[in-house]
């Protein structure tokens, strides 16, 4: 797809454009909401900001990098910002500030599907989902998650480590309940 | 990202995953795009259909006035014309032969020279040249009411109707004609005083320039001749204003207008003794100068909430829209680390009033006795103030807008403890300790711009009884010459220095209402109250989602003189 094209025609104000923009990031998109939030419909929330604010901004695409890159960027903004707003995350978003955190080498094998995964991360503390997210699937280092989230970067690693350790806890009983064919959800 | 498998791993898998929005996102999206852009396209509507109403009526108006300038026009022609034949009749009883006396017979620096004596006899027989050949004969009535005679009464206007071709010919038991026109040039008690000594007046004004004031007076629409016509007899002439009727004009102005048309030779023949007389300019200037105090308003245009309560406005956080990604900086960062245990969403300071003036000049043009149009140049200062924290001497990287970032070299932290003990640290409020500083300082925005306002101004009423009260409304375009502003981040909590996000050019619009004072002297003066508010943002659209500056006060007003 030739996404300068694209880009340009969205600019003209062709409805078609912006239609097939929409089309070809939102699958996607919404799976990155999906992540950070606790629902369909606040996921479906961040989405429709989110695409608000692009197609909004979009002048400011400079075309040197890539489309999908900052248009999940813009999402994953979009998606910080809705959990700082909603009060119904704030409570979860607690980051105790620790130095101390569990280290776990424990790399198991991932057997889930995609969205079986993204439903354990979902599972997850506010806190918790928000840095895993942020540096296991995004790619951000701790110092960067620090800088975005307002806190030190050794709390982000804490947070991490502990999301990551329970989320092994989950998978591996996960895998072993599937294994036995009956699918139990864990409890927090 | 770690470099373990299980990261790996579940940075792929989540790559993959794709869900399906309901058909609801985007109609809501298209519809929130979609919106956006038709309220921007009306916006822009109704300022083209403002301007285009004020152009319009001040267009017409202006016609209107340029109008009544042609009546006066044709009128001060045709009284001068009239004075002209009385005076050349005094003198010279044979001008009922007008071929006679052609200018070509005469040098041609004569016909605009008067004599120079109190007899005239030399010169105005040119005048008599210009008329038809009409056969009637031309009585002494001009000079006799020259000279002040009262008995000698000029011809009645009635009289002169019944006989259109029966331009210059008077009688003496008449009544003068074209007090009307006296009463618009308004200069009568100058001949009163000045006997005999309108040969010299003349001599101050070419004649060739009466005849294109003239004519081009007269090239009106054949309903503005109608309407001349009928009003020029309609007034009722008593006998003080004798004297004043040597310049009017006596007969209607369509059977006047051959008289000064070039005759056969080309040559203008009527060479009217011209009156000098400035009309007076519709042009003033003056000074204008006003003081109040300014606010920002947030998010909606015309948001006057605070005009004169105490509701405030909070500095509008940047990187509320910003989606930028923030990159690792300096060390300036460390210190404003929260201790706090809740995610840390910081709210800025409110936004508090502060004074504000313009002065400058400007000039003034009158449309109509009520309606003004002024243009101006002035200097303007706008200024609020806020309450910020401590001051930090570091980098930091802010988000601006919705993908940018920017390192700043300073900033100002929000007000708060500061725990010293720390490294400058922002303390939590709950615990009790000794090293705890509360840093907040009043920072003030001052805002400096130069502003061009094109202003109309309507007389609300005929302030005769009361004082004159005048309502004005334009538009004013300001550059943006100096600034001393902070911006808001909320995700870190700073207040940081760039004037580049703000927009150098402001569009305002302005109101007032005046009264007038002194309106008798020589230089009036206006007061009033004025509102001057900022159609588009104090900050750039890109970052920003609505800032309006806008001040309110008193402002005074002083014509200086005409133009």
């Amino acid at each position: 797809m030739d996404y300068n094209r694209l880009v340009k025609d969205c600019l003209k104000g062709l409805p078609e454009a912006q239609r097939q923009l929409y089309e070809h990031f939102a699958e996607s998109m919404l799976g990155v909401c999906y992540r950070y939030t606790k629902s369909v419909a606040d996921a479906e929330d961040v989405l429709q900001e989110g695409f608000i604010k692009i197609f909004r901004n979009l002048h400011q695409f400079k075309f040197e990098g890539e489309l999908g890159g900052w248009v999940r960027r813009i999402m994953v903004n979009t998606a910080l910002n809705y959990l700082k707003k909603n009060s119904r995350y704030q409570t979860d978003l607690s980051f105790p500030e620790t130095s101390l955190h569990p280290v776990s080498d424990d790399n198991p094998e991932v057997a889930l599907q995609a969205k079986d995964l993204a439903e354990l991360i979902r599972q997850l503390p506010a806190g918790y989902q928000t840095v895993f997210n942020l540096h296991a699937v995004e790619g951000f280092s701790h110092v960067e998650i620090g800088k975005m989230l307002g806190i030190n970067e050794g709390t982000s690693r804490s947070q991490y480590a502990r999301a990551r350790a329970l989320l092994i806890t989950w998978l591996k009983k996960t895998t072993v309940e599937t294994k036995k064919e009956t699918y139990v959800r864990p409890r927090i | 990202m770690s470099d373990h498998e299980f990261e790996k791993q579940v940075h792929q898998k989540m790559q993959e995953l794709k869900l399906r929005p309901s058909d609801s996102v985007w109609m809501e999206v298209e519809k929130n795009i979609r919106h956006g852009k038709r309220r921007r396209r009306f916006a822009w509507l109704w300022v083209a259909a403002l301007f285009v109403g004020v152009t319009t009526s001040g267009y017409i108006l202006y016609r209107y006035a340029w109008q009544n300038d042609a009546t006066t026009n044709v009128a001060e022609a045709a009284s001068k014309q009239s004075s002209t034949q009385k005076t050349t009749g005094s003198t010279n009883s044979t001008l009922n032969t007008p071929n006679k006396n052609n200018t070509a017979s005469q040098p041609a620096g004569e016909n605009n020279q008067p004599t120079g004596d109190n007899t005239p006899n030399a010169a105005t027989p040119q005048t008599g040249a210009a008329e038809p050949a009409t056969g009637a004969p031309v009585t002494s009535a001009g000079t006799a009411y020259e000279t002040g005679n009262p008995n000698e009464i000029p011809p009645a206007p009635a009289a002169i109707e019944n006989n259109p071709a029966n331009n210059s010919i008077t009688n003496k038991n008449s009544r003068p004609a074209g007090s009307q026109l006296a009463a618009v040039t308004t200069d009568k008690p100058r001949y009163r005083k000045k006997k005999g000594t309108r040969e010299a007046i003349v001599r101050q004004k070419p004649v060739q320039q009466e005849l294109m004031t003239f004519n081009d007076a007269v090239q009106t629409t054949e309903a503005d001749e109608h309407v001349l016509n009928g009003r020029m007899p309609a007034l009722v002439v008593g006998p003080d204003n004798a004297i004043a009727t040597q310049k009017a004009a006596p007969a209607p102005f369509n059977s006047q207008f051959p008289l000064l048309m070039p005759d056969s030779s080309g040559i203008s023949t009527a060479h009217a003794a011209a009156i000098p007389r400035r009309k007076a300019s519709l042009w003033h200037w003056g000074v204008v100068a006003d003081a109040g105090y300014s606010r920002i308003a947030e998010s909606k245009l015309f948001q006057l909430r605070g005009l004169l309560g105490q509701e405030k406005y909070l500095a509008e956080d940047l990187s509320a829209r910003s989606s930028a990604n923030v990159a690792p900086s300096g060390s300036g960062n460390q210190q404003l680390n929260f201790t706090s245990n809740t995610f840390p969403v910081r709210s800025a300071s409110a936004i508090q009033p502060d004074f504000s003036f313009s002065a400058g000049l400007f000039v003034q043009r009158t449309l109509s006795p009520r309606l003004k149009i002024s243009i101006g140049l002035e200097y303007a200062y706008m200024s609020v103030n806020t309450q910020v924290g401590k001051w930090f001497d570091s980098a930091i990287d802010v988000n601006i807008g919705s993908n940018n970032l920017k390192v700043v070299d300073h900033f100002y932290g929000t007000p708060g403890y500061i725990d010293t003990a720390r490294g400058g640290m922002y303390a939590n409020f709950q615990t009790v300790d000794q090293n705890k500083v509360y840093y907040s300082q009043k920072q003030r925005y001052r805002f400096h711009y130069i502003e061009i306002p094109l202003l109309l101004n309507w007389q609300i009423n005929k302030g005769r009884k009361l004082p004159p009260v005048a309502f004005e409304g334009g538009i004013s375009i300001g550059q943006l010459i100096s600034a001393q502003a902070l911006h808001f981040e909320g995700v870190k909590g700073v207040y940081y220095e760039d004037n580049s996000l703000l927009n150098k050019t402001q569009l305002n619009f302005v109101t007032g209402l005046n009264v007038g004072l002194f309106q008798h002297s020589k230089h009036p003066v206006w007061i009033g109250p004025n509102l001057r508010y900022a159609l588009n943002g104090l900050v750039k659209k890109d970052v920003s989602s609505g800032q309006y500056l806008w001040s309110t006060g008193l402002s005074v007003k002083m014509m200086l003189g005409r133009l």
